[in-house]
């Protein structure tokens, strides 16, 4: 065993974190980790803005996940903050979500392991098409997803719509396995927890819920303003694949095929 | 070493706060923290989130951190109980399978003993408590 000195100032601390760990891929972290970082980034919550607008890419998310994940904050601490700052009504949102992660949470402690299989049968076919390097490396050519792939790769942080997109461009688009997804996904996830990350994944599976969540270019470009699609060669020459409605989607991704 | 460890506080990744209860309720105790190298646990981590939990565990006084696997670590400190945490995480309790372990319980966010097979009924049965701090008499 080795005995690790971590010490005081920051920046020595992520050189001496380097050092002792030279095998862990990718940069060093740019969001600070600790209780006086997750109560700084608390005290910027504003619960009505994040009703309001949780769900654009540049919406007033929390930030908090990567705090709540490793016990720097506990939900009950920013379950009553909100509620003094915004009341109920105000509070109902973001209660609603962390809720969510107390729904995974408990599903993990019943379940152990079993979360790592599919909790019930697919709805939609599936298959498990290996898992590729464009995706590793976001070179898939779709900018609404390589931008997330490169946050999670630069940051470990993404936000939650970008994390649905993602998985459904995984499972869905590209006919791999959530398994593969979910397992590579959460050791690059500031926040990794494998109820809140495979039990999404499970989610958009379908394993986990009564249907399939898939996307089209038509959502993203709510979400983002278009910006992605404003400078994707796809979207651009025409062979962008979420350019379609629900309709056209759910005959091309679920029609044929079987999982194996 | 001199320091007796006979009995420790293991400090696991999912309560790294100097205000997590079951490290307040015994801090008279040593506080072990371990990166563990095991593939299914922090030796998949990339760096940057290795970096994190280091600045989480640098900020609780007195943590002695060490890296390898937490069984042997545990066991070359000379540790016979522990008290931690309880954790979904199936790999703690393997590694900690030799030890007396203390399963302190994680803070409750909500009153709640039905099914899980789907949020929206959980969320009918905890939502008035959640919102309003009383008592739900569905739940």
């Amino acid at each position: 065993m080795e005995q690790l000195h971590l010490p005081d100032h920051r920046d020595a601390r992520l050189a001496a974190i380097a050092h002792y760990f030279p095998d862990a891929a990718g940069p060093d972290a740019s969001i600070p980790g600790g209780r006086i970082a997750a109560l700084a980034a608390l005290d910027r919550v504003d619960p009505v803005a994040y009703a309001r607008s949780r769900n654009h890419l540049h919406g007033a998310v929390t930030r908090l996940s990567p705090y709540l994940r490793h016990g720097c904050l506990a939900l009950n601490e920013v379950r009553e903050w909100a509620l003094a700052k915004s009341g109920p009504s105000g509070a109902y949102r973001l209660v609603f979500e962390l809720a969510w992660r107390d729904f995974w949470r408990r599903v993990w402690f019943e379940r152990g392991d079993e979360i790592l299989r599919d909790i019930e049968p697919a709805k939609v076919p599936l298959s498990d098409a290996p898992f590729a390097a464009d995706i590793t490396t976001g070179n898939t050519g779709l900018a609404c997803i390589d931008d997330s792939i490169h946050a999670l790769l630069n940051d470990g942080y993404v936000h939650n719509h970008a994390r649905m997109w993602f998985a459904a461009y995984v499972v869905h688009f590209r006919k791999i396995a959530w398994r593969e997804g979910a397992d590579w996904y959460v050791q690059h996830l500031l926040d990794g927890d494998v109820a809140s990350n495979h039990l999404s994944w499970q989610w958009v599976a379908s394993t986990f819920s009564n249907k399939p969540y898939f996307f089209n270019r038509e959502n993203v470009q709510k979400y983002t303003d278009g910006k992605p699609c404003m400078r994707c060669t796809a979207s651009r020459d025409g062979s962008c694949p979420f350019d379609a409605s629900y309709e056209s989607l759910d005959a091309r991704l679920f029609s044929r095929g079987a999982r194996t | 070493m001199n320091a007796d460890f006979s009995r420790v506080v293991f400090l696991h990744d999912e309560m790294l706060s100097l205000t997590n209860p079951t490290l307040m309720a015994h801090a008279n105790l040593p506080r072990i923290f371990v990166f563990d190298t095991g593939d299914d646990v922090h030796g998949c981590f990339a760096l940057k989130r290795l970096q994190f939990i280091a600045d989480c565990v640098a900020e609780i006084p007195g943590v002695l951190t060490y890296k390898g696997d937490t069984a042997a670590v545990l066991t070359a400190l000379g540790v016979k109980s522990v008290v931690t945490q309880n954790t979904p995480q199936r790999w703690l309790h393997g590694r900690l399978g030799a030890f007396a372990v203390d399963w302190a319980p994680e803070p409750a966010f909500a009153e709640y003993r039905g099914a899980l097979r789907r949020f929206t009924p959980y969320w009918k049965k905890v939502e008035t408590a959640l919102l309003t701090g009383k008592q739900n008499p569905a739940r």
